[in-house]
């Protein structure tokens, strides 16, 4: 009990970190999710293109040393160019792959989710490098570590999780209470619906796929910050895991999906502090097995009417 | 896959026209094979691909340099490459490529131990039995086994776990977190270094990373409530380097507060950069050592003409085993250029007992296996990160 | 239309084979799938090895070890093609955690059949425990998961098989959960990353009368050719049958199907333990064939491949399920110089196939997009199916009768055109 209560805030910590990133990957599914109705295999392989755009945009910055740049400034260029490139590819993705699958059987565009999950990781091993890129974070942000009674964190930990939790906010913000936010809630609810409203589907399913996939990119700028390593297969497992957190607060739910995330993390980091870091992940899964048989629509979620 | 006879006839010529060192002459016909082959088998794709697909490049550099050398008296040495996608069903299905073939004398690799375990059956059994060297499968039973096939150029899991176990108890260790990142080649080598560990009454915690894991934060809030001084971290994959910039991150700072050592892979200079300098001051310990750190000539110059070959930052993403799969290569076409010509073919019989007797000039000297198919007298490299690069600070013996 | 005079009739005899082209892909598995072309397929398939081994006594050639064992993966794939058919193509379930079951179903044997545990069933035996073990993971799955609309079955089934992954690989251990052992020291069930080793195999005559001695990459060519037809036989007794009717329904409407009132639930089941127990008999006959048991069987990448092999072939069709498995099992053992491409020729393929023709080569599932809104819905519209520009105009005394009775109708400014 003592050891449980001794490293309990530094695992809390640590949860707290891991899980804003998934709830910030979480919110691109259930985006997509809430509006398209399909999942997206994809996602978890923007966010890591994203992070590869990051690694790339800061290798430029510190290994050429290109005038002197003020670190602050390189860090700033990478997030708009990770955001901006993962969106322009979650968008062009929407266009080619799913587009045409739009009034198809669920399962069409499922598939082919994974057909373009697999395409993005190939490219990305073949075309870019098998082996893991560094991202030169030392030289981008200051090295500081804060130390809080036992608990230990470093700067870009804590970046992390301000600047994760201040994009969910404005996120919601921006869902909630603007028009066009209006506008994908509508389409959200029903598709067919807001178009005799005249809003144009296309357009909003254009943007919500940009926003889904720029949160992603930025998720991949903040790890590559934080863990100093991208490659091309991190999107597979943290992919699945955010989508897991979206289930949990509740499929096309954004409030759901942040709460989802930062919960998944702790509860992740909780069971491999104490109780074993092998079956960790099987943890989490069964997790996701019990809400779903429990309670489908997660802990935000509408009750879902029963289709089986 | 197979050559065609006109392209060995041209090859020939131009070998005998460049006089650079061949034992034959135009004429010795009697003395020539009329083709050889070998087959390089690996992951080169899928889940272990970080470790094949270097290694493929060490093979297919060591069979050009040969044939540039001569060959097999003049005849060139066509090399087959053999995906097994660390799956021992694929490997046994191109495995019968070369078993039916007898021009296929011989396999460098596999390299997973899982696959070895899986396949090795089928090559011992073949009439003739198809002999491997294998340049990174360490559990035990590979050779432990009887199969006369069965070489390796590393180290065994029983050899090298209780070395670096007796390293870190020479060096001081009281506590130490075991832990390995669940693959063939770690989990058997860390089961061993814990085994010598708790027979020698060392406290030790025992823990296991995933491939491709980033974040350790978990891991390490464990290893401080633990209160280890030591970090015994088994992988081959690129885990190490955020590992250590973590616990860096965390307070541990490695040759202050806490030690680490390392394994295969992990002696590898560009952990250095990829941790950007945490790794300054870890050991790492290695049978065959990485070519970069070994000096003596034929060692650094292979890493020259593999950066020449490959480009200037080829080496980085080559693998932990980009050396010694050059060395296994060297010794099964060192074994099959010893081996007679009878009416222009060799045969596998031949192969397998020069393996067995012959001593081979590789890379990192001279190798000769002993009767179980390992290698004989090898000791332990223990390397120490030092400003940039790695250096050989100690050999142990296993 | 006014009056015409009787036109003459006359007979236009086409030839067969246009007609069978222009029938679609429905009349093209019709076709493939009667007896008169299964039974010489499948003996010509089990003739195929001594041809082989008929050329290579006779000429230079050493490949038929090599191409017999090719063709038997190639059946191997085939098979669980088949039974991934029989979930995703006729139930309509996404079953993405399907390789978990060829998994359980080696390991399952491999456990009884090696010295893991000591065990050495004789093949029946070992039979009847691979399928009681595979149905028992397939309920314990479905009877709760089925319930959930497709998406979240396919992530349970996805966790399924991860979970299941997770413990074969750990399992090398007594497990440690919160600081206590559970189990012995020594304890080893499934033997981690390296599997399980020195599987025995089934226990079948080596030299058969007539045909004379049989290697065994040969025998199990013809087990697994074997339980492929068996299984094409199911599928096709299965497809004719009431059960078969009841999954179509299901999976082209399922609201109407219970409004019709089959029970769903029960048709799923019985089509996602079906594919289960299939898979898991497969993997037995692989255990036994390669000697060995490996958590590869429950990589997720396995799954991927057969999916597309299914959908290449076309859902629901059985002949495209075994060229699916054909055009991607041969390939990559030829190709090897270019195996660094393979994955992303692989999902190119994928792609453009469910984008330009998403039923694959011979698929009957339509999963197209339909042209117009889905469901019951189209049905009741379908009916009254009018164009826009046919409709009347609005008059402004019919809007003034509406807002007297329903309330003012108020244009919003924003939504406009």
């Amino acid at each position: 009990m003592d050891y449980f209560l001794q490293n309990f805030p530094q695992q809390l910590v640590n949860g707290l970190e891991a899980g804003s990133l998934y709830a910030l990957i979480a919110l691109g599914y259930t985006l997509i999710y809430g509006i398209l109705e399909m999942l997206n295999f994809a996602h978890g392989d923007v966010y890591m293109v994203g992070a590869f755009l990051a690694a790339g945009v800061a290798g430029v910055f510190v290994h050429n040393e290109v005038a002197a740049v003020p670190a602050g400034l390189a860090v700033a260029l990478m997030m708009v160019l990770a955001m901006g490139g993962a969106g322009l590819l979650g968008v062009g993705i929407e266009r080619v792959a799913y587009r045409p699958l739009r009034n198809a059987n669920r399962l069409a565009p499922l598939i082919t989710a994974i057909g373009v999950s697999l395409f993005l990781e190939s490219a990305v091993q073949v075309w870019v490098s098998p082996a893991p890129v560094l991202v030169p974070s030392n030289a981008l942000v200051p090295q500081t570590v804060f130390h809080l009674g036992n608990v230990v964190t470093p700067l870009t930990g804590v970046m992390l999780f301000v600047v994760a939790v201040a994009l969910m906010v404005a996120l919601d913000a921006f869902v909630f209470r603007t028009r066009f936010g209006s506008a994908m809630r509508a389409t959200a609810q029903d598709r067919e619906a807001a178009t005799f409203m005249g809003i144009d589907v296309d357009r909003v399913i254009m943007v919500t796929f940009f926003l889904a996939s720029a949160l992603a990119g930025m998720g991949g700028v903040l790890f590559g910050l934080r863990y100093a390593s991208v490659d091309f297969f991190m999107g597979y497992l943290l992919g699945i895991k955010a989508f897991t957190a979206a289930v949990i607060g509740g499929i096309g739910n954004i409030r759901g999906a942040m709460v989802g995330g930062l919960l998944l993390g702790v509860l992740e980091s909780l069971v491999g502090g104490f109780i074993s870091s092998q079956f960790q992940d099987s943890f989490v899964f069964l997790a996701l097995i019990t809400v779903l048989l429990i309670r489908p629509q997660g802990l935000f979620g509408q009750p879902l009417a029963d289709r089986a | 896959m197979a050559q065609p006879r006109i392209l060995v006839l041209i090859a020939m010529a131009g070998v005998g026209l460049a006089a650079c060192g061949g034992t034959s002459t135009g004429g010795a016909a009697a003395n020539k094979p009329d083709k050889v082959q070998i087959a390089a088998e690996g992951p080169f794709t899928g889940d272990e691909a970080s470790i094949g697909a270097g290694a493929l490049q060490a093979i297919q550099l060591a069979v050009k340099d040969f044939n540039k050398a001569g060959g097999v008296n003049g005849t060139q040495v066509t090399l087959l490459v053999w995906d097994d996608q660390h799956s021992a069903q694929v490997a046994q299905t191109l495995q019968a490529q070369g078993i039916s073939d007898p021009t296929v004398l011989g396999i460098v690799g596999p390299m997973n131990s899982g696959v070895v375990l899986g396949s090795v059956q089928g090559l011992q059994s073949a009439t003739p039995p198809l002999p491997f060297v294998s340049e990174s499968a360490s559990n035990v039973k590979v050779t432990d086994s009887g199969n006369s096939v069965a070489h390796r150029v590393n180290a065994r899991d029983d050899a090298q776990g209780p070395a670096d176990a007796k390293f870190m108890i020479d060096q001081g260790a009281k506590k130490v977190y075991v832990m390995d990142a669940k693959s063939d080649y770690s989990t058997g080598l860390a089961d061993q270094t814990q085994a010598y560990l708790a027979s020698h009454n060392i406290p030790y915690q025992r823990d296991q990373a995933k491939a491709g894991q980033k974040d350790f934060s978990t891991t390490i809030t464990k290893i401080k409530a633990f209160g280890a001084d030591w970090v015994y971290f088994a992988d081959e994959g690129p885990e190490a380097a955020p590992f250590v910039s973590q616990m860096k991150q965390s307070g541990l700072t490695i040759g202050q507060n806490i030690q680490f050592l390392g394994t295969d892979g992990e002696e590898d200079s560009s952990i250095i950069t990829t941790s950007q300098g945490a790794y300054d001051g870890a050991y790492a310990t290695n049978i065959t050592a990485d070519p970069a750190g070994v000096s003596g000539s034929a060692a650094a110059a292979y890493v020259t003409a593999f950066k020449a070959e490959y480009g200037p930052d080829s080496v980085s993403k080559a693998g932990p085993f980009y050396g010694s799969a050059y060395e296994a290569a060297q010794a099964l076409l060192q074994a099959i250029k010893n081996s007679p010509v009878n009416n222009g073919k060799i045969s596998r019989a031949d192969v397998i007992s020069h393996l067995a007797s012959d001593t081979f000039t590789t890379i990192f000297g001279s190798v000769k296996f002993d009767a179980k198919g390992d290698v004989t007298g090898g000791g332990i490299y223990v390397y120490k990160a030092t400003g940039s690069s790695m250096v050989v600070v100690k050999q142990v013996s296993g | 239309m006014s009056a015409q005079p009787t036109p003459k009739y006359s007979i236009e005899t086409t030839h067969p084979l246009k007609r069978l082209w222009e029938s679609g892909p429905g009349g093209w598995n019709h076709a493939l799938t009667r007896p008169a072309v299964l039974i010489p397929f499948f003996v010509v398939a089990a003739l195929v090895p001594l041809a082989l081994q008929y050329v290579e006594d006779n000429s230079s050639w050493t490949g038929a070890q090599f191409w017999t064992l090719i063709l038997a993966n190639c059946a191997m794939y085939a098979c669980l093609a088949v039974a991934l058919n029989l979930v995703v193509g006729y139930a309509g379930l996404l079953n993405l955690g399907f390789i978990a079951f060829f998994g359980i179903g080696s390991y399952a044997y491999a456990l009884v059949a090696s010295d893991q545990l000591h065990q050495h069933y004789p093949v029946w035996a070992a039979l009847l425990v691979v399928v009681a073990v595979t149905l028992a993971f397939a309920l314990l799955v479905g009877v709760p998961a089925l319930r959930l609309r497709g998406d979240y079955l396919a992530i349970v089934t996805l966790g399924f098989g991860l979970i299941m992954r997770d413990l074969i690989l750990d399992l090398d251990r007594p497990p440690v959960l919160a600081g206590h052992q559970f189990g012995p020291d020594g304890l080893n069930l499934t033997g981690g990353t390296n599997g399980v080793h020195q599987v025995d195999p089934f226990n079948l005559p080596t030299s058969l009368p007539l045909i004379g001695p049989v290697p065994h990459f040969r025998m199990y060519y013809w087990i697994f050719i074997g339980f492929l037809a068996l299984s094409i036989f199911c599928m096709l007794r299965w497809r004719n049958s009431r059960t078969g009717r009841a999954w179509v329904a299901i999976r082209d409407d399922e609201l109407a199907a219970r409004a019709m009132g089959v029970n769903t639930f029960k048709y799923r089941l019985l089509a996602f333990s079906m594919s289960a127990v299939m898979a898991g008999i497969v993997g037995m006959i692989d255990a036994a064939f390669i000697f060995n048991a490996f958590p590869g069987n429950f990589d997720v990448q396995q799954t991927v491949q057969i999916f597309i092999m299914v959908i290449l072939g076309g859902l629901g069709s059985l002949p495209g399920a075994i060229l699916g498995a054909i055009a991607f099992t041969v390939p990559p053992f030829l190709l090897q110089q270019f195996v660094f491409y393979k994955y992303l020729v692989i999902s190119i393929v994928l792609i453009a196939v469910m984008v330009f023709r998403p039923e694959g080569l011979l698929g009957t599932v339509s999963i197209r997009p339909r042209q117009t809104m889905g469901g019951t819905l189209e049905l009741l519209i379908a009916e009254t199916a009018i164009e826009a520009s046919e409709l009347p105009a609005v008059t402004d005394a019919e809007v003034a009768d509406l807002e007297a009775s329903a309330g003012a109708i108020v244009e919003d400014p924003e939504w406009k055109q």
